[in-house]
């Protein structure tokens, strides 16, 4: 595990306060650069090796010194023990070659002989050329025969008196010790010291004299190859003898390396620089530094040698230490190099192991963090959209692939603004960006907006949007999370949709309940009427019966008239509970008719007697137009019609003082209708009062109805049995007094429309091509609306049909058909509320959910129509036709109303392994409006459906294709809910599916509908519109009407 | 001889009427429909009675229709009319409709067609004849 570098580096401490500045709080932040770092880290490794080196050699040196230092002291006090021990052999050598020379019998002759008696001159001669011979041979300084008393008796000539002090000192110590005694003489010639020994020679002793025996040899001379020759040590090395002389020291030998050192020079004992020979001359047997004036340290081993007294001093200097401290130094300077190299090819294989290893792991965190950051923006539910400053895409996520619907390698580094905003929102965009990059402000970062997209097939989305700019960029970035809220929109729509259905709802039950109320009220007021109305002839009635048998009457002919009087009352109300009962039956519904044909011939006859005598007795001419062919009858209930045209004809001869009164019927048989008229030259109708004279208990004048008379019923009643019997009234006048006409309509009688009545309401099926738009069909007449719905199947439109205004509402509401058309006169229900085409076209403009369908009357009775339409006030004038009718001019009216409904191209996948049927369906489809692209297989299908899941509006689909058939495709489509909301139209040969399987493929959800191949070769104009009335669908959103079902029909049949 | 203004829209009603008051009461009879007479008989002084119909289809005064009720709350609001009885006689003889028209017209008295008691509704006629004078 790699350290911190702190932990490494001792010199910085590792917690706070942070030293000097940010050095350690920028060394530990997060995120420094590795090489820096690293170069921090190496630095301190060099501080601490330099460090370390310098103890290490400081120790080293220290210890070699040391080391050397002993050994050096260690090897100069052997060397100098080993001289001493030379030279005491040496000494010893010179004591026994005395001890032998005075061992010659010779010598002892001589010496007998000169104890005796002196001399002889020939003697001394001789014995002094044996002497010399002797000292030749023992290469000694001198040779002597000395007397006891100190006498040198004879004596080679080295052998001179001057010395003659310290040869009879050394001759009595020989003669007290009684053994060879060694000892020194000061040569006084040259100052050199000279070793002597003295050998009493005792076997000739004579007279207690014995003589003694002294050989002498010069000390520096015997030692010096002794004391000098130091091999493996330095020139300075070497021994020298040194001896006490009272306080002073005297040197015996000398050295040539120091010139100090000189034999026969006497110094002081307390001379620093002599503290060796000192000390060895005092006897001491130690070691010492002398510091020496030329700088280089003297050191010395003393040594004492007792026999003889004297010192000995082993001395060498530093010299040889240093050399050998140089050595250790060069070796220490290769090591430090050689560490050194080391230290830094190790550093650098570390800096670069560590520096790699920061790196990596910067490397693995930054590779996890944009791991993390993938991982989030992958799995993120919204669209994450990043763009640089200049609006280029840097980063596209899958949930933005998915709603926008362009993949992420196509759309990196394209221009945003051109991809996703809506054409009409760029300018304001691209204003917007270009204030924050300038000025830094912005109404949109940090949001939460409701804007509007585009996704790669053109269409328009709702989407949340909230924008950020990443911080801490060198040139801005932003981040944009997207969220599709179509659905939440359209839940909201469909949320306000349900409100407003609501609000209609509590509006339409406000109105049912005012209705109620208000026929309630109707009622109460018509009871009261009714009551009122009752009464009052009654009490006619019973007060002239009781006038006449309370005997008032003065005069028969008072009687009579009083008599008389009541039974007018009671006639009149007879009349008056005939009318109410008729209303109130009408009202309840329990009227029933007796549809027959009628001769209008024989009825203008017997209305013509019912009313003839009447229109004579008031002077008014009564003139009957019949139809000029009485072949074609009417259709209605005789009775009934005789009672209206009655009931007409007695208002007219109320209202008419004086002029004429024709009665005539029309017969239109291309609108299938009679039309009956009452013109009259009578008192006429104020305009404003024209629409309310069929209301009950109303007449045209308030003021009427006791002038005239009348029941104030008779129109109501007129009306509604008109109306029951699928006829329209109405009234026509200029004004008062400029006369009145009354008109009423019956339909054609024809053998079929009896049957007619027996056939079940035709009920709420959509007929036609799938896909149509759907038009509705409001007509009594059976024969004409074949025609119609023919008619319209063979142009693309569905249709839906009834055959009275009280059906047409509900359809209406439920179906919200694209158009309604129309008859004005329905036949209708008894009690129905809505009888005629003019009532459910009322009733539809006045209601918000139906208000926008267009309406279009088609109606034999065009001039009443616009006479009604003249006066009144509609939000959307019906379109109106007068039939009979020009199929095309019909069409080009629907066209021209349902064609306002779409414009766009429509873009449609056909799938179909039959190139001829391509060409055919290319012909069909117009090139301007529709964009089609084949597939020439089922799997080229699946591929166009996979990449481009939303670029079609519309699938035509084949069944039977090699290998991936049509059901193969709406399977897959099914399964893996590609293109989920893309409809389906199948175009086949072979309808009818073969399992239950395909059945349920073909029923459920997309397929729109199934068409066989011929329909489309029959009626070319069948595909266009069947795709037009789905994309129709489509925009508005809703279900415009419901999906025919495959139960039905096969449309493609019905069309042809 | 006592004189009795009779409003009546009903021709039948207002023939008998005037054949029952004048035979049994002997009272002289002024038929009318017309408001501006009928306001000005009432109020003339010349007046001993009004009997008022309340639905009067054909009588209109300033253009407008008025009912019985109306012309009743007129007379009484006129000085010289307000010490004139006025009798309701009326064919809106629900439950109830006597108290609200009486209320409504500050009317004397009420009486419901069709009237079946003529000697009760006689003698109901001199008793308010005979307090008016």
């Amino acid at each position: 595990m790699l350290r911190t570098p702190q932990e490494q580096n001792p010199a910085i401490p590792d917690d706070s306060p942070p030293p000097a500045g940010g050095a350690v709080s920028s060394f530990l932040a997060p995120g420094l650069d590795v090489r820096k770092e690293s170069r921090r880290i190496a630095a301190g490794l060099i501080v601490l090796a330099f460090l370390s080196v310098i103890l290490l050699n400081f120790g080293i040196y220290q210890n070699a010194e040391n080391q050397l230092t002993r050994q050096r002291w260690s090897e100069l006090q052997v060397n100098t023990e080993k001289r001493r021990d030379d030279v005491q052999v040496l000494l010893d050598g010179y004591q026994r070659d005395a001890r032998f020379v005075a061992g010659q019998a010779v010598v002892k002759a001589w010496a007998r002989n000169s104890m005796t008696s002196p001399l002889a001159p020939g003697e001394q001669q001789s014995i002094r050329a044996e002497l010399e011979r002797i000292a030749r041979d023992f290469k000694l300084d001198f040779a002597a025969l000395v007397s006891p008393e100190g006498t040198i008796l004879v004596g080679t000539s080295g052998a001179s008196q001057e010395r003659a002090e310290d040869v009879a000192r050394l001759t009595r110590r020989a003669l007290s010790a009684g053994a060879p005694t060694l000892g020194d003489l000061h040569r006084t010639s040259d100052g050199a010291e000279e070793l002597a020994v003295a050998v009493p020679i005792v076997d000739s002793g004579v007279g207690g004299r014995i003589p003694v025996l002294m050989i002498g040899v010069c000390v520096d001379d015997a030692t010096s190859s002794l004391l000098r020759n130091w091999p493996g040590f330095g020139h300075v090395a070497g021994a020298y003898l040194v001896r006490q002389d009272g306080d002073r020291v005297v040197f015996l030998t000398s050295l040539p390396s120091n010139p100090l050192v000189r034999r026969g020079s006497i110094v002081a004992g307390v001379d620093p620089l002599h503290r060796g020979a000192a000390m060895a001359a005092a006897g001491a047997e130690s070691r010492v530094e002398i510091p020496q004036p030329t700088g280089a340290d003297l050191w010395a081993v003393t040594r004492f040698l007792p026999e003889v007294g004297w010192g000995l001093v082993g001395q060498d200097d530093r010299r040889a230490v240093d050399e050998g401290m140089r050595s250790t130094l060069l070796g220490l300077l290769l090591l430090d190099l050689s560490t050194a190299l080391l230290a830094l090819g190790a550093l650098w294989f570390w800096r670069r192991q560590y520096a790699t290893g920061l790196a990596e792991r910067e490397v693995e965190l930054t590779r996890r963090h944009a791991a993390r950051v993938q991982s989030v923006l992958d799995t993120a539910l919204d669209a994450i959209v990043a763009i640089d400053h200049e609006g280029r895409i840097l980063e596209f996520n899958p949930s933005a692939e998915k709603i926008f619907g362009h993949r992420r390698d196509a759309v990196l580094g394209l221009d945003m603004a051109q991809l996703l905003i809506p054409q009409s929102m760029r300018e304001r965009h691209a204003h917007g960006f270009a204030r924050h990059l300038r000025t830094n402000e912005s109404s949109v970062l940090g949001q939460r907006l409701e804007l509007s997209a585009i996704r790669a097939d053109g269409t328009e989305i709702p989407i949340e949007i909230s924008i950020s700019r990443m911080p801490n960029m060198d040139t801005p970035m932003f981040t944009a999370f997207i969220r599709d809220i179509s659905e939440r929109v359209e839940a909201e729509k469909r949320i306000r949709s349900i409100a407003e259905g609501l609000e209609i709802s509590n509006r339409r039950l406000a109105e049912v309940n005012a209705q109620l109320d208000e026929a309630s009220r109707l009622k109460s007021e018509f009871l009261a009427n009714t009551s009122h109305e009752l009464r009052t002839p009654l009490n006619g009635m019973i007060g002239f019966l009781q006038l006449v048998l309370d005997g008032m009457c003065d005069t028969p002919e008072e009687e009579r008239d009083f008599l008389n009087q009541a039974l007018q009352c009671s006639r009149h109300l007879l009349g008056l509970i005939n009318d109410v009962l008729d209303i109130a039956k009408i009202e309840a519904g329990k009227l029933t008719l007796d549809i027959e044909p009628i001769d209008v011939q024989q009825l203008f006859d017997e209305v013509y007697t019912l009313t003839h005598v009447q229109a004579a007795q008031r002077g008014i001419a009564l003139r009957i137009n019949a139809p000029a062919s009485g072949e074609l009858r009417a259709r209605g209930d005789f009775g009934k019609v005789k009672q209206v045209l009655i009931n007409l004809v007695g208002n007219s001869l109320k209202f008419t003082p004086h002029g004429t009164i024709t009665l005539s019927a029309t017969q239109h048989p291309e609108s299938g209708h009679f039309m009956f008229v009452v013109q009259d030259t009578g008192i006429g109708i104020a305009p404003e009062r024209q629409k309310v004279v069929f209301e009950k208990f109303t007449q045209a004048d308030g003021s009427t109805t006791r002038k005239y008379g009348g029941t104030g019923l008779g129109l109501a009643i007129s009306r509604s049995l008109v109306e029951l019997m699928g006829g329209i009234i109405g009234v026509h006048s200029d004004g008062e007094g400029k006369g009145s006409r009354m008109y009423f309509s019956l339909p054609v009688w024809n053998a079929e429309a009896r049957s007619e009545v027996e056939v079940e309401e035709p009920g709420d099926r959509i007929d036609g091509p799938a896909g149509g738009p759907l038009v509705m069909v409001v007509e009594d007449d059976r024969i004409f609306r074949k025609y119609l719905t023919t008619l319209l199947h063979q142009n693309g439109y569905r249709t839906v049909e009834t055959r009275h205004a009280e059906g047409g509402w509900v359809l209406a509401r439920r179906l919200c058909p694209s158009v309604v058309v129309l008859d004005y006169a329905l036949g209708c229900n008894e009690g129905a509320n809505l009888r005629t085409g003019w009532d459910l076209a009322e009733r539809m403009t006045t209601d918000n959910s139906t208000r926008h369908i267009p309406l279009i009357f088609v109606t034999g009775f065009d001039d009443e129509l616009r006479e009604k339409l003249k006066s009144t006030a509609f939000g959307r004038k019906p379109q109106h036709l007068m039939k009979p009718i020009d199929g095309s001019v019909l069409l080009e009216k629907i066209q021209e109303l349902v064609g306002q409904l779409h414009s766009r191209t429509v873009r449609v996948l056909m799938a179909d392994d039959d190139p001829t049927v391509a060409a055919f369906i290319r012909k069909v489809l117009p090139e301007k409006r529709y964009h089609l692209e084949i597939a020439t297989s089922g799997d080229e299908c699946l591929h166009f459906l996979r990449t481009q899941p939303y670029g079609f509006d519309l699938l035509l689909l084949d069944l039977m294709m090699p290998k991936v058939s049509g059901y193969d495709v709406l399977r897959e489509m099914t399964l893996t809910g590609t293109s989920p909301e893309l409809p389906v139209v199948v175009l086949t040969n072979f309808p009818e599916a073969r399992t239950d399987e395909e059945k349920r493929l073909l029923e459920d959800g997309l397929v729109l509908d199934v068409l066989p191949k011929s329909s489309i070769h029959d009626n070319p104009k069948l595909l266009p519109h069947v795709i037009d009335w789905q994309m129709h669908v489509a925009h508005e959103g809703g279900d415009a009407g419901p999906k025919p079902g495959l139960g039905d029909d096969t449309p493609g049949e019905k069309a042809a | 001889m006592k004189h009795v203004l009779v409003v009546e829209d009903d021709a039948h009603n207002a023939i008998l009427f005037s054949k029952l008051l004048s035979k049994r009461v002997g009272c002289r009879i002024t038929l009318s429909e017309s408001a501006e007479e009928i306001l000005a008989l009432a109020c003339g002084g010349d007046v001993d009675l009004v009997i008022m119909d309340v639905s009067l289809g054909n009588t209109s005064y300033d253009g407008r229709p008025v009912s019985g009720v109306d012309l009743t709350r007129m007379i009484k609001a006129d000085p010289q009319g307000v010490g004139v009885p006025v009798m309701l006689a009326t064919a809106h003889a629900m439950r109830g409709d006597a108290e609200k028209l009486l209320a409504q017209s500050g009317a004397d008295d009420y009486v419901s067609k069709p009237i079946i008691d003529h000697a009760a509704f006689v003698e109901q006629v001199r008793g308010m004849l005979e307090e008016a004078a």
